[in-house]
């Protein structure tokens, strides 16, 4: 029989469900763009470049960098990975205050590497909460 | 059902418990693996750290001492950074009646300068613009008393032509692109300019500073540098969490037990 949280945390659960559900929709949306952007940098060896002149074009890593262009493709890179980092602290956060089990917290965390997963977390975490924090609260309902 | 124990606070537990759980195989053989992965992190920092030096060691180039033009840059291709501002040396002719004249040029004062561009031609053939000095006279001169057996001076990339008002003759930007054009005839030409260290006699001096070679630590790298250090210093917490998890539980279950037991009583 799994622990369940502490009826004391139920409150700061909610509130890290809510900002873990924020985090799985714009770590998500990064994803996808990770995805188009390692396409066309290992795929065509191309780079997505920004200029206020001609929007978003497909260039040379090196044309971009010598052109002084804002270079899409690493803003991506670099982005996805500190929203990463944000989305495993919540996700542990999450898995300290409703004591899953280890192995559910590995599986969350595999949401910020394999495309679309974190969408599909966006509504089955919060499931997976109400389910505790359900069996939590009943007793202390009834006691009051 | 019975009634449950005080599980709103986490159980106090002794440094004795702690180890108790932590002494068994499976937990050391945990602690094995985070370690193993904390010892990879921190080797992923330290590759990061060495990448942010080495980055910047490779932005340190000698840009005062003088080397052949030829070879550091060839005729037909543009300005690459290391070539930048670079002290070169090139021998060769100015030819006459190629010189040009440029207007509004920066002095480095708030004020501007009027430079003299002239034609060098080398024993090979090639072309190369030179910014000989500045003057006063508002006409290019048609030929210069200039001969020397080495010109030295620094290596500065060309210019987009379009700052030029050419159209009252005056120019004001340095295109090679566009004095090509202005020249009697040309060889290979060179895609940068030379502004000379001394100007040619009767011509005022043209104020090109060293290039600013600050040297720049890669700060993105000494980030992720920090990053690993963090995510090491994780796996070894994750692995007292856990351990930590399992001596709570029991002594919860123990709890329940005994108060389960004080209620059948």
């Amino acid at each position: 029989m799994p622990a369940g949280p502490r009826p004391d945390d139920v409150p700061r659960i909610r509130q890290t469900l809510t900002l873990f559900r924020v985090s799985a929709i714009i770590t998500g949306i990064f994803l996808l763009m990770l995805v188009v952007m390692m396409v066309t940098r290992y795929g065509f060896t191309l780079d997505i470049a920004w200029t206020s002149a001609y929007g978003f074009t497909l260039e040379p890593r090196e044309i971009i960098e010598q052109q002084g262009a804002v270079n899409v493709s690493f803003i991506i890179l670099t982005v996805h990975g500190w929203l990463y980092v944000l989305y495993l602290g919540l996700d542990f956060v999450l898995w300290r205050l409703t004591r899953w089990s280890f192995g559910r917290f590995l599986f969350i965390a595999l949401g910020g590497i394999i495309p679309l997963l974190s969408f599909f977390f966006e509504f089955a975490v919060p499931r997976w909460v109400r389910e505790v924090t359900e069996r939590v609260e009943k007793p202390v309902e009834a006691t009051a | 059902m019975s009634s449950a124990p005080d599980v709103r606070r986490r159980p106090a537990i002794t440094a004795a418990q702690f180890w108790a759980v932590a002494r068994r195989p499976r937990w050391l053989a945990a602690l094995a693996l985070c370690l193993a992965i904390a010892g990879g992190f921190a080797a992923l920092g330290q590759w990061q750290i060495q990448r942010s030096v080495d980055n910047a060691t490779v932005v340190e180039i000698d840009t005062e001492t003088a080397v052949p033009l030829a070879e550091i840059a060839s005729t037909g291709s543009g300005v690459s950074d290391p070539q930048l501002g670079r002290m070169v040396s090139v021998a060769g002719e100015l030819v006459d009646g190629d010189y040009v004249l440029l207007t509004g040029r920066n002095d480095g004062q708030g004020g501007s300068d009027h430079w003299i561009v002239g034609h060098l031609v080398t024993p090979e053939g090639d072309s190369v613009a030179v910014a000989v000095g500045t003057t006063t006279e508002d006409a290019p001169p048609a030929t210069l008393d200039a001969a020397r057996d080495e010109w030295v001076g620094r290596y500065f990339p060309s210019e987009e032509p379009q700052a030029s008002d050419f159209e009252h003759g005056r120019r004001s930007a340095l295109s090679i692109a566009e004095l090509v054009n202005l020249w009697a005839g040309h060889g290979p030409v060179y895609g940068g300019y030379i502004v000379l260290a001394d100007p040619v006699p009767g011509l005022g001096d043209i104020r090109a500073p060293a290039p600013d070679r600050e040297i720049a630590l890669n700060w993105l790298n000494v980030f992720y540098a920090i990053e690993w250090v963090l995510f090491a210093g994780f796996a070894i917490y994750l692995w007292y969490r856990l351990v930590r998890d399992v001596v709570e539980r029991r002594i919860e279950d123990a709890q329940a037990e005994s108060a389960q037991v004080a209620n059948v009583d």
